[in-house]
C-alpha cells in the first residue's frame, strides 16, 4: 500500500506489478491533501479514540475491581454475556442505535461517538482489566485495607499502580480499535464528527482509476496510530 | 433624535444578525467519488464568488455506502444532507415515496426544456422533477481500431451481437496477452446484471412480464445468458466472473483488450493518452443489437437532489442550480476544455460545435436517445428501467441473480442451472414481497 502510494495511477494497476519500472511519484499525497480537509478528520480520530478509550476505562476500572474482587455467583455469566455481545453483527443493531441517537442528539457529533465506541469496546476494556486484576494477590488489598485504605484509596493507590502495564496495554489496544473502527463512524456520522476512516472512504470508486490516491490517503490515516505503536513498543 | 438614534440602532442590529444569518447558512453535499464530481469541487471558487453567503461542505464516499448512508437518512429524516447525488435507479423510488423536495421551481435560466428529454422522462415521477441531472451516461462499444485493420475487418457504427463476435474471435491472441472482448463479470445489481439486463434487451428478454411473473424461464434469457457465456468464455479475459468496471478499465488501457461494452464515461478515461496506452487507438460503436429494435445500452444519470428532511432548501436549490446549468458546462470547457465536460444531460451541448469535435460526443448521445427507460425491452413490461427495474426489491434480487450468473461465468454451473435458480429465487422473493401470489 505504502508502495502503491507513490506510483502514478497507470504505475498502480500495472500487471505484473512494478516495482524498479514504476512511474513514482508525489502527486498522489499533494492532491489528497488538497482535496479534503484531513486536519479535520484526524483530529475527530484524535478525540473519538482517545475519548472513548479513557471514558471506557473510567467505567470499566471499578467495574473489573468488583468482579476481581468481590465476585457474585453470577460474575462469570456477565462476563459471558458481555463477550457474546461482540459476536453480534453490527449491523443487526444500525437501526435501532441510529434512531436512539438521533433521538438524543447524539448522531452525527464527536460526543455520540465517543459514547458509541465506548460502549462497543468496553466489553474488551473490561475483559483484559478483569484478566489482569485476577493476577494481582488479593492479600495485598487486604493489608491495605488493614492500615486503613477505603474503596477508593484502594483502587486508586493500590491497584491501579500495580495493574498500569495492564491498563496501558488495554489503553493502546482500545485506541487503536477505536482508530480503525470503520462501520459505526461512517453510519453515525460522515459530516461534521467525521474520522480517518471517512477520509478513506472518500477516496474509494467504483468507476475510474483511483487506487494510487486511496492507498496515499490509507498511509496518511494509519501513519499516526503506526507512529503511536511504535513509540508505545 | 433618540427615536432616530433608536431606528438607526435597531437597523444595524437588524441589519448585522441578517448577514450573520445569510453567512452562516452552510449546506452539506453527499457526493460520489468519480471524475466530474472531483472537477465541480475544485470549481468552487466561482461558487463561492458568486454566491458568498453559502458555504459548502463536502462529503464523498463510495457509491455503495453512500446509498446506504442516505437511504438511512432519509428515512429517519436525518436531515445530515442538503443536496444528495442519487442515481435513476432511486429517484423514482424516492420522490413516490415523498423523500425528496420537487424541483419543479428552479429558476428560468435553469432551462428545464433542454434537459434530454430520456434523462429527464428518468428524474420526473408524476409530473415533478425531483432530480436535476449532473451527468448522463448510457453504454457503448469501444473497441481497438489497430486491431480491427490488422484483422482486416471494420466495425459497423450500429453493430450486430454476431457482428461482435466474429470481431472478438478475430482479434484474440491468447500468446500476445489480448483479450478479443472485455465484459463485466463481477456479481451486483449494478455491475454484471446492469450489463447483462441491458444485454437482455436486445434479446427480446424482460425481468417480469406485465403481471410481475419472472421471465427467467423463457427462450430470450437462455439465449442471452448462452451468447455472453460463450463468448466471454472463448474470447473474454481469464477470472471474468472478478471483473467490474475498474478491472476491465485497467484490462483495456493496458491493450489487453480487443473490445469493450461499458459506460460511455469510460470513453474519457480510454482516450487519456495520460493513463491509457491505447490512447489514440480507440473507436466507438453503439451497443449491440439483435435485430429486434432494441439495443442492448443503458441509460443512467447522476443528479443531484434535496431531501425532504433538509432545512436550507433554498441555499440547496441556489447550489443546483449553478452545478447543472448550462453555464456551467461553459465553465468546465474553459477552465478543462470540453472532453472534460459533465456529459449526457443537456441537448444544448451537442448543438454546440465546439463539443461536436470530442471523438465521442456523438457516440454518446445517439446511445443515450436510443435507449426508453419506459419501454426497455421489446414486450410490454411493468416496470421503468433500462438495466434495473425501479421497485425496492431490485437491489437485492438483482445482486442474488448476479451472483448465479457470476457462479456460472466461473464455471460453477450451466446456463440451464443458473437461470433455473433465478427464476425459482426471484419468484419467491416476489411471492414474498406481495407482486405474485
Amino acid at each position: 500500500m505504502i508502495l502503491t502510494s507513490f506510483k502514478t495511477e497507470p504505475s498502480a494497476v500495472a500487471m505484473p506489478p512494478q516495482l524498479l519500472s514504476a512511474d513514482w511519484t508525489l502527486e498522489n499525497y499533494a492532491e489528497v491533501w488538497a482535496r479534503s480537509d484531513y486536519p479535520r478528520f484526524f483530529w475527530n480520530s484524535v478525540v473519538i479514540s482517545v475519548g472513548s478509550t479513557l471514558l471506557g476505562l473510567a467505567v470499566a476500572v471499578p467495574a473489573a475491581w468488583a468482579m476481581a474482587f468481590v465476585p457474585g455467583r453470577k460474575t462469570k455469566d456477565l462476563l459471558m454475556w458481555m463477550l457474546s455481545t461482540k459476536m453480534m453483527p453490527a449491523v443487526a443493531v444500525m437501526i435501532p442505535l441510529y434512531l436512539l441517537f438521533q433521538r438524543m442528539g447524539l448522531i452525527y457529533t464527536n460526543i455520540g461517538m465517543v459514547l458509541a465506541l465506548m460502549l462497543i469496546n468496553l466489553p474488551i476494556i473490561i475483559w483484559m482489566l478483569y484478566t489482569y486484576f485476577k493476577e494481582i494477590p488479593g492479600e495485598i488489598l487486604e493489608a491495605a485495607r488493614m492500615d486503613g485504605a477505603g474503596l477508593w484509596s484502594e483502587i486508586a493507590y493500590v491497584l491501579t499502580p500495580m495493574a498500569l502495564p495492564g491498563i496501558a496495554s488495554t489503553m493502546l489496544l482500545n485506541i487503536i480499535l477505536a482508530w480503525n473502527e470503520a462501520f459505526w463512524t461512517i453510519v453515525l456520522t460522515t459530516t461534521k464528527a467525521a474520522p480517518l476512516s471517512a477520509f478513506i472512504a472518500s477516496f474509494s470508486a467504483p468507476q475510474g482509476l483511483f487506487y494510487a490516491k486511496l492507498s496515499a490517503a490509507s498511509a496518511m490515516a494509519i501513519l499516526p496510530i503506526l507512529i503511536l505503536g511504535w513509540f508505545r513498543g | 433624535m433618540t427615536v432616530t438614534f433608536r431606528a438607526l440602532l435597531g437597523a444595524s442590529v437588524a441589519f448585522t444578525l441578517a448577514g450573520a444569518a445569510l453567512a452562516e447558512t452552510t449546506i452539506t453535499v453527499a457526493t460520489v467519488n468519480n471524475g466530474d464530481m472531483v472537477r465541480m469541487q475544485g470549481l468552487m471558487d466561482d461558487f463561492n464568488a458568486k454566491y458568498p453567503d453559502i458555504k459548502v461542505e463536502w462529503v464523498t464516499l463510495e457509491e455503495n455506502v453512500l446509498r446506504q448512508n442516505v437511504t438511512t437518512d432519509i428515512a429517519t429524516g436525518g436531515g445530515q444532507y442538503d443536496v444528495i447525488t442519487i442515481g435513476t435507479y432511486e429517484v423514482p423510488i424516492w420522490g413516490k415515496q415523498g423523500w425528496l423536495a420537487s424541483l419543479n421551481d428552479l429558476p428560468a435560466d435553469y432551462d428545464v426544456n433542454d434537459l434530454l428529454p430520456a434523462i429527464r422522462g428518468g428524474l420526473t415521477v408524476d409530473g415533478n422533477l425531483y432530480a436535476s441531472p449532473f451527468y448522463g451516461e448510457s453504454s457503448m462499444v469501444m473497441y481497438r481500431k489497430d486491431l480491427m485493420e490488422a484483422a482486416r475487418m471494420t466495425m459497423p457504427d450500429a453493430p450486430t451481437w454476431a457482428d461482435i463476435e466474429a470481431a472478438a474471435k478475430a482479434m484474440t491472441n491468447r500468446d500476445a496477452g489480448i483479450n478479443g472482448i472485455c465484459l463485466r463479470g463481477k456479481a451486483g445489481w449494478g455491475e454484471n446484471m446492469a450489463f447483462l439486463t441491458a444485454m437482455s434487451n436486445s434479446f427480446g428478454a424482460r425481468w417480469f412480464d406485465e403481471n410481475w411473473v419472472p421471465q427467467f424461464d423463457q427462450p430470450e434469457w437462455k439465449a442471452t445468458l448462452d451468447f455472453y457465456l460463450n463468448l466471454m468464455t472463448n474470447y473474454g479475459p481469464p477470472g471474468a466472473s472478478n471483473n467490474g468496471f475498474n478491472e476491465n478499465l485497467t484490462l483495456f488501457q493496458q491493450g489487453k483488450c480487443g473490445m469493450w461494452i461499458d459506460a460511455t464515461v469510460a470513453a474519457s478515461f480510454v482516450t487519456n493518452p495520460k493513463d491509457s496506452t491505447v490512447a489514440d487507438k480507440v473507436g466507438f460503436a453503439l451497443a449491440p443489437d439483435n435485430g429486434l429494435g432494441k439495443r442492448g445500452n443503458w441509460l443512467w444519470a447522476w443528479s443531484l437532489a434535496i431531501p425532504a428532511s433538509s432545512q436550507k432548501q433554498e441555499a440547496a436549490k441556489t447550489f443546483i442550480n449553478w452545478a447543472t446549468n448550462k453555464d456551467y458546462l461553459a465553465l468546465v470547457a474553459s477552465k478543462e476544455g470540453w472532453a472534460n465536460v459533465p456529459p449526457g444531460t443537456r441537448t444544448s451541448l451537442y448543438a454546440n460545435p465546439e463539443y461536436a469535435k470530442v471523438p465521442f460526443a456523438k457516440m454518446t448521445i445517439d446511445s443515450i436517445n436510443s435507449a426508453d427507460p419506459n419501454k426497455p425491452t421489446v414486450k410490454p413490461v411493468p416496470y421503468v428501467g433500462v438495466q434495473f427495474v425501479a421497485i425496492p426489491e431490485f437491489q437485492g434480487l438483482g445482486t442474488s441473480v448476479g451472483e448465479i450468473f457470476s457462479a456460472a461465468l466461473a464455471g460453477q454451473k450451466t446456463a440451464d442451472v443458473a437461470l433455473g435458480e433465478a427464476q425459482s429465487l426471484v419468484t419467491d422473493e416476489m411471492k414474498a414481497a406481495g407482486y405474485i401470489k
